[in-house]
């Protein structure tokens, strides 16, 4: 197995807390982007199945828990996803300090992933590829699927949703907070969430990127149709697969793992683009 | 034969839900929470696929658990939205 070495990354004047999984002779060195919510935790493991079978296949991986989430510190109602993309940033300068690797990529899944696509675009940031799990391509999109989650477990627990996304979204408007699965979802955190717009951004990342859509039929759905063709230098791939960022039990992420090491393997490789790998 | 919304309903059900069982094998006078081990998260997922299915929109005033307990309320909750 591949050493793991638990890391600590200064951002924001705070210690957040990291994993290092080194390679041997590696390739580049990934950082991996989180989502937030309860999906953090439904997906821990199948991160870190990917982060080992990245470094077996010769990349270092850094996995860290942003600001105010998971092992980190703060509170998760203080921050917003302006500060987790200087934690990227700042997660992205420690990659580079602790590892030989020359290269830097990212992989996100949902929220993660529109975070790594907004922190490829930045020239400072200097990434050579990105992997895009299922991503949020739009945090007004995204925001509403939440806020559904929100009410269908009221009426699970309570017979009929009690109040209406409506109603949450004129709160979270006027500054108020809303209780979601037990987190506190602020005001700014909305704020930030609803500037999530992949389609705007992606024309600004040239580097090569991966867009994996996990659904439950083999073809591409809509929006992520439009976001590789937004991008210069995207391909996509569907995987039929359960949302395992929804579940709470095991999923067996294999095909997913394998298919974009796969397409890792290939840019690291001779640099040049892959064919479509649907 | 064309389908019936049950049809539809039942595969719709099984296919998002990545269930192991045939649509047929779906008892639409079971509760799909107790019998099937449907969640909340599962549900939201049965909420989109009714909205792509059947090309209806699902209000916040729907979420109520007695359209969703078997697959004859939904197919009643369906007939009454097309």
């Amino acid at each position: 197995m591949p050493a793991e070495q638990q890391v600590v990354l200064a951002s924001g004047g705070l210690q957040l807390v990291g994993m290092l999984y080194r390679a041997e002779d590696p390739r580049a060195t990934f950082v991996f982007c989180n989502p937030i919510f309860e999906e953090r935790k439904s997906a821990h493991r199948a991160l870190v199945e990917s982060a080992r079978a990245f470094a077996s296949s010769g990349f270092n991986v850094l996995t860290f828990d942003y600001r105010g989430c998971g092992d980190s510190p703060g509170n998760f109602r203080d921050f917003a996803p302006a500060d987790w993309l200087v934690d990227i940033a700042a997660a992205i300068a420690t990659a580079n300090t602790l590892t030989d690797a020359s290269a830097s990529g990212l992989l996100g899944l949902r929220v993660g992933g529109a975070l790594a696509a907004t922190a490829a675009a930045d020239p400072a940031n200097e990434v050579s590829c990105a992997v895009l799990w299922e991503p949020v391509t739009s945090g007004v999109r995204y925001v509403d699927q939440e806020l559904r989650k929100k009410l269908t477990k009221e009426m699970v627990t309570l017979g009929k949703s009690k109040v209406s996304r409506t109603e949450l979204i004129a709160m979270l408007q006027r500054g108020d907070e809303i209780d979601f699965d037990g987190y506190p979802f602020s005001s700014r955190l909305y704020n930030g969430l609803i500037e999530v717009d992949l389609l705007e951004i992606g024309p600004s990342i040239s580097s090569p990127i991966l867009i994996a859509s996990v659904v439950h039929q083999n073809r591409q759905p809509p929006e992520a149709a439009r976001l590789v063709d937004t991008l210069p230098m995207a391909t996509g791939m569907v995987i039929v697969q359960q949302p395992f960022w929804n579940l709470t039990g095991y999923t067996d992420c294999s095909s997913l793992i394998d298919r974009t090491i796969h397409w890792v393997k290939d840019k690291y490789t001779d640099g040049s683009p892959s064919g479509d790998l649907q | 034969m064309s389908d019936t919304i049950e049809d539809r309903m039942k595969r719709m059900i099984v296919e998002r839900l990545f269930m192991r069982i045939s649509p047929e094998q779906i008892d639409s006078n079971k509760s799909l929470i107790d019998e099937y081990s449907v969640d909340s998260v599962s549900l939201l997922e049965l909420v989109v696929g009714i909205e792509e299915e059947f090309g209806i929109a699902v209000g916040d005033d729907d979420f109520d658990v007695a359209h969703f307990e078997t697959v004859n309320a939904l197919v009643e909750f369906v007939n009454t939205r097309l």
